[in-house]
């Protein structure tokens, strides 16, 4: 059988990151191929280069035997390949017909559109997927399960040879991914070859036939899914040589200065309880979407909890909103800075000085200029930002020298508690280490650390302990001795043993 | 200073500049410019224009903004007015107090009610200002039954018509209190919005609410105060207009609220939040009340006066955005 698709030792590199190296995969038609490795692996990278997204440094793609350059996603798609991302891109107030077609509508001679026709098309594509949708519904009506069908059938209507879904199964139910491998299969019969993603291996045994292990950014190997186990697959996927930048310190744990019991947000997360101390860094792993983000912004009090008691020294508090949160010393650097970390448009003293701006106040509410220029200096020298002076504006700084601002500004805000969410995505490597080492400080000094990081080499090098969520529980807690990538992976996804 | 440095200097205080290039233009073109009745003029003309401008400044830097304000100063003026008939004869300093009063409440009770609107009910302050800018005049006609509100003392215009220290050239006195009045309002705005702990709120919800809110900031209530802040500029506005005429006319403040929007934009606040200054703003009067009062000296019809503050604006925004998508 000949490859539909070649990739010949693609690279790629991000200015300060390389991507991917020399990877070489082919793909087959009516097979499913599944690419695994931990996030930053080069998955992503990969299949936006299939798609026209990204354009690679170097390597070639043979389509059909021909060699293909892409320089935009439109070109991929007319040539026949598709995308379903995981965040699904329907547009809720059209109708199931008018989201297949969208961009394609089909016209009558006199221009109008024929919607009779794609009302018509559409449905001949759902039965033949044996899917209950009528054309005619409001998308936006439909659950996430149904959605994806959409996309399923949109695919269709594009005659795709090559389609590639993006962690498809990530918000569905048992029960729903049944009938989404149910269409994989459909698509297969149509000798459709499907570029599949996913975290969760047991899909692998129920419907694909090989499987491509990335790793930081190299392929380990390519697998006939039926000649292999799930451990062998894990530990190809683990297994890179831990640099000592991390420079893990063991930290005495001290007394207990938070604990949660029972937290719940419907659907979202349920039953998480846990204890954080003071001088411990608390690692949470798991895979992006497991609810770590959602379980600490409910701490902080910037989500809605439905039940549950937070405790902050023995004592229990509220906590309904992070005014607060930050009154209780407890600081929270976010997973997106651009978005929800810092004023991009001003400067360090402003960023500085934000959540503590009431409390130092003067008479009549003024700002106290000189106690925040002082904090602004006092966390520039510490933390050691590098930026021409106090009112450089934060979007010229580099990520690490922003992240650096942000936990300045919740050390400035007297925090003994901070919980830090993907505290080094996006920073070079440099940047990670001297921010490792003010975390170390921190803890040092009797401060407590929550760190989310879906990074599995930084949780081991950096975390005292660790606790693993997956699917909106805790499935795990593993102290200093046990805390390898086997135990954290396993805890994070494999889910056979489980269900 | 080096030339990029000259540049950005240029490029932030560009509303200094048109305001210095307008006036050396009309300044030639018509040598009564720069006489000190005409100066005068153009300073107690710019005064209405100048209280709006000042609380439009803190709902266009939180990305919103107020269109009602020429409503919600029509119906102040009215309530000033009732007010000022049942007091016959008072005297100066009273009719200041009543007005004054007068215009506070009416106006943060305005602005109250788009306050709530916007931040607790997330209506989109254009369409929250546009129905209670329709609203509100209606108000001021049914109030009124259409007819301006006559017979008021004549210490009643004392605030907006009168004018102190005389000079030989002007024996009615040079300086409008209306100005004076006005200045007094605009240093405490400016001062509230660039040295408060509150101001700083109103940048920071401006610049990014998810962050504003994870620093701990009431982004209700400061989106909720600043629109009161915005309608009490307007109620004080409303007084001043009512003040000058000695009655209260009901379609008062109509449009002003477009020049004042003009101005604002043109002093630097970015129609998309985040940055901005009320000093700037004053800029930004200038300029609007120099290019009226300028083609008024050279007699261009008052309707091409509008085609031009239109076009004006236009180009202020596009400005901004041209800026923006520069920086980024």
């Amino acid at each position: 059988m000949e490859p539909i698709l070649q990739v010949k030792n693609i690279s790629k590199e991000f200015p300060g990151v390389k991507a991917l190296t020399d990877v070489s995969i082919d793909f087959y038609p009516g097979e499913v191929h599944t690419l695994v490795g931990e996030n930053g692996a080069g998955k992503s990278t990969l299949i936006k280069i299939i798609s026209g997204v990204y354009i690679p440094t170097s390597g070639q793609i043979f389509y059909e035997g021909k060699e293909m350059h892409f320089t935009a996603p439109g070109q991929a798609i007319d040539a026949g390949i598709a995308v379903i991302h995981q965040e699904l891109s329907i547009a809720k107030d059209l109708t199931v017909a008018q989201n297949v077609w969208l961009g394609r509508e089909k016209r009558k001679k006199n221009g109008l559109l024929d919607s009779a026709r794609m009302n018509k098309e559409t449905q001949d594509i759902l039965d033949f997927m044996k899917v209950k949708l009528k054309a005619t519904e409001i998308a936006g009506y439909l659950n996430a399960a149904q959605q994806q069908m959409i996309e399923i059938a949109k695919v269709i209507s594009q005659n795709a040879k090559i389609v590639v879904m993006d962690e498809p199964t990530s918000s569905l139910s048992e029960h729903e991914i049944d009938a989404l491998f149910e269409q994989v299969r459909i698509l297969k019969e149509k000798n459709v070859s499907i570029i599949y993603i996913t975290h969760r291996l047991k899909e692998l045994t129920e419907i694909c036939e090989r499987v491509t292990v990335l790793r930081d950014g190299c392929k380990v190997d390519t697998m006939m899914v039926a000649d292999v186990t799930e451990k062998q697959i894990v530990s190809s996927m683990v297994g890179r040589e831990m640099g000592d930048y991390y420079n893990k310190h063991k930290h005495t744990q001290g007394k207990e200065m938070l604990r949660v019991e029972g937290l719940c947000r419907k659907g979202v997360f349920e039953n998480i309880s846990f204890t954080a101390y003071a001088g411990e860094i608390l690692g949470f792993s798991g895979l992006v979407g497991a609810g770590r983000t959602e379980v600490m912004e409910a701490i902080f009090g910037a989500a809605r909890l439905d039940a549950g008691k937070i405790y902050l020294e023995g004592q229990e508090v509220q906590l309904s909103n992070p005014r607060e949160a930050i009154a209780h010393n407890i600081g929270f650097v976010t997973e997106d800075r651009r978005r929800t970390g810092l004023l991009l448009e001003k400067n360090i003293v402003e960023n500085t000085s934000l959540p503590s701006l009431p409390a130092h106040k003067k008479a009549l509410g003024f700002v106290n200029r000189a106690w925040e220029k002082e904090m602004a200096n006092l966390y520039m020298e510490k933390l050691r930002v590098k930026a021409p002076n106090m009112y450089t504006i934060l979007k010229t700084l580099s990520g690490g020298n922003q992240q650096k601002v942000i936990l300045g500004k919740w050390l400035a805000a007297d925090s003994n508690i901070l919980i830090l969410d993907e505290p080094t995505r996006g920073i070079d490597v440099n940047a990670r280490s001297e921010f490792y080492a003010l975390m170390n400080e921190f803890v040092e000094n009797g401060g407590t650390i929550i760190m989310i990081s879906s990074e599995m080499p930084e949780i081991i090098g950096v975390a005292d302990r660790v606790i693993v969520m997956r699917e909106g529980r805790i499935s795990g807690e593993v102290t200093a001795e046990e805390i390898n990538e086997q135990t954290l992976i396993g805890l994070a996804s494999i889910t056979s043993d489980a269900s | 200073m080096n030339k990029a440095k000259v540049k950005s200097l240029v490029s932030e205080n560009i509303v200094v500049v048109v305001l210095i290039l307008l006036c050396i233009g009309f300044g030639t073109a018509s040598n009564t410019f720069f006489s000190s009745r005409n100066v005068s003029n153009i300073l107690s003309q710019m005064c209405t224009n100048a209280l709006l401008a000042s609380g439009l400044t803190y709902v266009i830097i939180l990305g919103g903004i107020d269109i009602s304000v020429g409503s919600v100063a029509g119906v102040a003026g009215i309530i000033a007015s009732y007010a000022g008939l049942k007091f016959p004869n008072m005297g100066a300093p009273f009719a200041i107090l009543l007005l004054v009063v007068t215009g506070i409440l009416v106006g943060a009770v305005c602005g109250a009610i788009n306050g709530v609107l916007i931040a607790y009910f997330d209506v989109i302050p254009m369409i929250c200002t546009l129905s209670t800018m329709t609203a509100l005049r209606g108000v001021a006609f049914i109030i009124t039954g259409g007819q301006p509100v006559y017979g008021l003392p004549d210490s009643f215009s004392y605030l907006g018509a009168k004018r102190i220290l005389p000079t030989e050239s002007m024996p009615n006195g040079a300086v409008p209190v209306v100005v004076i009045f006005t200045v007094i309002v605009v240093v405490f705005m400016h001062v509230l919005l660039s040295r408060t702990v509150f101001g700083r709120h109103v940048f920071a919800v401006g610049s990014n609410r998810n962050v504003a809110h994870l620093s701990g900031i009431n982004v209700r209530r400061v989106t909720m105060l600043s629109h009161t802040l915005c309608g009490v500029t307007a109620g004080l506005c409303g007084i001043c207009i009512a003040s000058k005429l000695q009655n209260g006319q009901p379609n008062a403040g109509d449009t002003y609220e477009m020049f004042a929007i003009a101005s604002t934009v043109l002093g630097g606040t970015s129609l998309s939040g985040g940055s901005g200054s009320v000093a700037r703003a004053m800029f930004g009067c200038a300029v609007i009340a120099v290019i009226k009062t300028g083609m008024d000296l050279l007699q261009i019809y008052s309707y091409w006066q509008n085609v031009v503050i239109g076009c004006i604006i236009i180009l202020a925004v596009v400005l901004d955005m041209a800026q923006k998508r520069g920086r980024n």
